[in-house]
This record gives structure tokens, sequence and C-alpha cells, in this order.
């Protein structure tokens, strides 16, 4: 652990598992950030810590402001608008996580905790994950993250990264639906994705923050408007080869990820899930874990 | 035991599909309930392979030739012994082309 840090301009989070350090001296981007991860704000950097750095350009005749983003020492991103830093500097630390965390496999999956029992949600981007995470925390399921399940490649068990739960404005609709104000959120610019909001889970739910969990259920998410939401049994090797698909670091895990995928996979059900109301899909969901809880004390 | 006188296929031109195939012996293999995951770190690919691809797979020792096999799939499972031929010969051409196999001499 370095020493206490002085420059103003750094402030350092224990975000979960995952550290941070952000350096930056536009005051605006260090309050937007602040926002986001007050609660996480340690006085120290961590050694495993990720450190982006954010630097404006100078202006001139010939030059448009630019801002820099370094991610541990490397040139990342060069937005040339306010309102897309945030955003990047949120991709910078995902970009760099299975540098600093090889201890983990990481899936591309929103991760909540129901009573102590993980579920991840694969899918790919705008298929609503991060949308059906706030859905479930506002729900009462205590939040892990909206885009990574961290699976530690020894225990197996989920760790929690609870990041800002960032919604697409494709999402905004179905927030409102169920009582989260994003039009009052403060609105981003996420490259080709368009404007996006960041919401602090902390803001949404105060506590309700994910454990370290084993996995015991693997959900695959489909949208589908005007459905009603079901689930669907699937086969587990079904699932382990849909995972396989959507593991970032397969090859960077210090464990050979496909054992890592197929160990967690024979100690979960699996399901593919039609979603639509989120309130009738959370119900859902909520019955899925309490029933093979009820189920579990049963047996035992 | 794979048999001393097998060779890999080779990768560059699409073997012909002999009638005695054998499991590269460098796959990783994961059972999980019923169903079989391969995994094949050449080429990062991972298969699934369900009740029936399996029992089909666990024959292919290169001790037996097609028409053995789609036998043995006739006896436990209910079908023709002309539609376990079929079905014998469909997979194996799909592993063939999945570089899955060797080829035994």
């Amino acid at each position: 652990m370095a020493n206490r840090d002085t420059n103003q301009n750094v402030m350092h989070f224990s975000i979960g598992d995952v550290n941070v350090s952000l350096t930056t001296p536009i005051r605006t981007l260090r309050r937007q950030y602040s926002e986001l991860y007050h609660e996480f704000q340690v006085e120290t950097e961590q050694d495993d810590a990720v450190r982006v750095t954010v630097v404006p350009s100078r202006v001139s005749l010939k030059h448009r402001r630019t801002y820099r983003i370094r991610v541990n020492d490397r040139d990342r991103f060069a937005p040339s608008r306010f309102d897309e830093v945030l955003p990047y500097v949120e991709w910078g630390v995902n970009w760099e996580l299975a540098d600093v965390q090889p201890r983990f496999l990481q899936l591309h999956a929103s991760s909540l905790e129901y009573d102590g029992q993980g579920v991840i949600f694969p899918a790919a981007s705008g298929s609503g994950k991060s949308t059906l995470a706030l859905a479930l925390l506002k729900a009462g399921w205590r939040y892990l993250c909206d885009e990574f399940a961290l699976i530690d490649a020894d225990s197996l068990r989920l760790h929690p990264f609870p990041r800002a739960i960032c919604i697409k404005r494709s999402g905004f609709e179905a927030a409102t639906s169920i009582g989260i104000k994003v039009s009052s959120a403060r609105h981003y610019h996420k490259g080709t994705k368009g404007p996006v909001a960041f919401l602090n889970p902390l803001r949404i739910r105060p506590g309700f923050l994910g454990r370290v969990c084993p996995v015991r259920f693997v959900v695959f998410p489909k949208y589908v408007p005007y459905a009603s939401p079901t689930l669907m049994p699937m086969s587990r090797a079904e699932a382990a080869l849909e995972l396989h698909h959507v593991c970032f670091n397969l090859f960077g895990c210090r464990a050979l990820g496909v054992d890592v995928l197929t160990g967690v996979i024979r100690r979960a059900a699996c399901y593919r899930l039609i979603s639509s109301d989120l309130t009738e899909t959370c119900n859902l969901l909520t019955r899925m874990v309490e029933e093979s809880k009820h189920e579990q004390a049963r047996c035992a | 035991m794979e048999s001393a006188n097998t060779k890999l296929c080779d990768r560059k031109e699409s073997p012909a599909l002999s009638n005695r195939q054998v499991r590269r012996p460098d796959l990783s293999l994961y059972e999980i309930d019923d169903e079989l995951l391969i995994y094949d770190e050449t080429s990062g690919d991972t298969h699934r392979l369900n009740g029936t691809a399996r029992f089909i797979w666990d024959r292919c020792d290169g001790t037996r030739d097609h028409g053995a096999i789609a036998a043995d799939l006739a006896d436990v499972y209910d079908v023709s012994p002309s539609e376990a031929k079929t079905h014998v010969e469909r997979f194996m051409a799909s592993l063939q082309a999945q570089r899955l196999f060797m080829t035994a001499d």
C-alpha cells in the first residue's frame, strides 16, 4: 500500500474487489466521479489499482480541445467532448481489469446476489443486462456488477465490483417505469451507444451491495417486448458453451478458463429468460431463487 | 491408449473421411451431467455433445468402424439400423470437419 496521497488531483477508490486511482486536474470530472463512487473512496492507492489519468489538451486556433486518457501508463482514448470523458474512464477501467486481476475469470454478465445465492446474467451489449440489474436492485436484490461476473478461479465464488450502473437511452423508459428518475441523473455520451446515464447503486438502494457468494444460477436473458416473462431450463453443457463465448479472459486468467467455467456450471442451475415487464420479471426471478432455497432446505 | 500408428489429420487439406475414427488425445473433456464438453486448446474452440453424440464419441477409439458403431446405436436407442448408420455418418463428418479426430491407418 502506498503512502497517503496529498495531491489534490488524485482520488483513490476501492470499488468492491477493484481498485481505481483517478488523477486529473479537471475538478468537474473529479466531482462527477466522486458522485458515483463517493462511498468507495479511500485515502491510499492500492498496489493493484487501475491508474487512470485524464489531462485536457491545450486549445489553439488549429487544435480543438481533446481529453487525453491514460490507463496504467498507456494512452487509451482522446475524446473531444467532455461528456464522453467519464464513459471512457469507465471503459478504461474495464479494459485493464484482466491485467490487474488475473485471479478472476471475467464474464460479460451482470451479477447479483439474493439471500447469499449468486446469480449471473450473461448477455451481449444492449440486451438489457444493466436495466435488469437496476430493477433487481430496486426489488431488494444485492448488487455485484452490471457488466461483469468476476469469478475467483480458486474458490469459484462470485466477487463484487459495484460499478455505477450504466443505463442507455433505450432503457430510460423502463427505469422510469420502476420509479427511478433517470431524467434527473447526469447524462453522458458513450461513443456509438449514444446518451447514457450512470447511477450510483447505493443511491438506488442504500446498503444493498452484494457479498462474495457462490454462483447458484446462470440465467441468459432476452428482452422481448410485451411477452410474458418466462424461465426455461437449459442444459448445463449448453450454458457452459455459451459462457465460453462471453468470457473476456479465457486465456488471461491464472487457471484454465474452461476448468473454471465448468466448475461453476456444475454447481448452478441454468435457464433462459424471456424478460419483459420489469416488475413481473423481477418477481419471477425472486421466486426462482426462493423456491430453490426452500428445496435445498427440504432436502437438508 | 491410442494406437501407435495414428497420426494427426492434415490441417491444411480437408482429410478424406476414414471409416475408423480415433479421438484426438490432446483435447480436454468435461463431463457435465449426461453431456460432454470438448475443449480444443489448439483452436480455442469448445464443442458440446449431447447424450447420443457422446455415445458415438465414446466409441471412436479406432477399434470400431462406422457400421459397428451404428449397430451399437441401433441396439441402445430406438432407431432402425439404416437411420443409425445415417446418423453416425453425419456426426462423424461433422466432427471430422471440426478436426477432432486423428485418422487410423
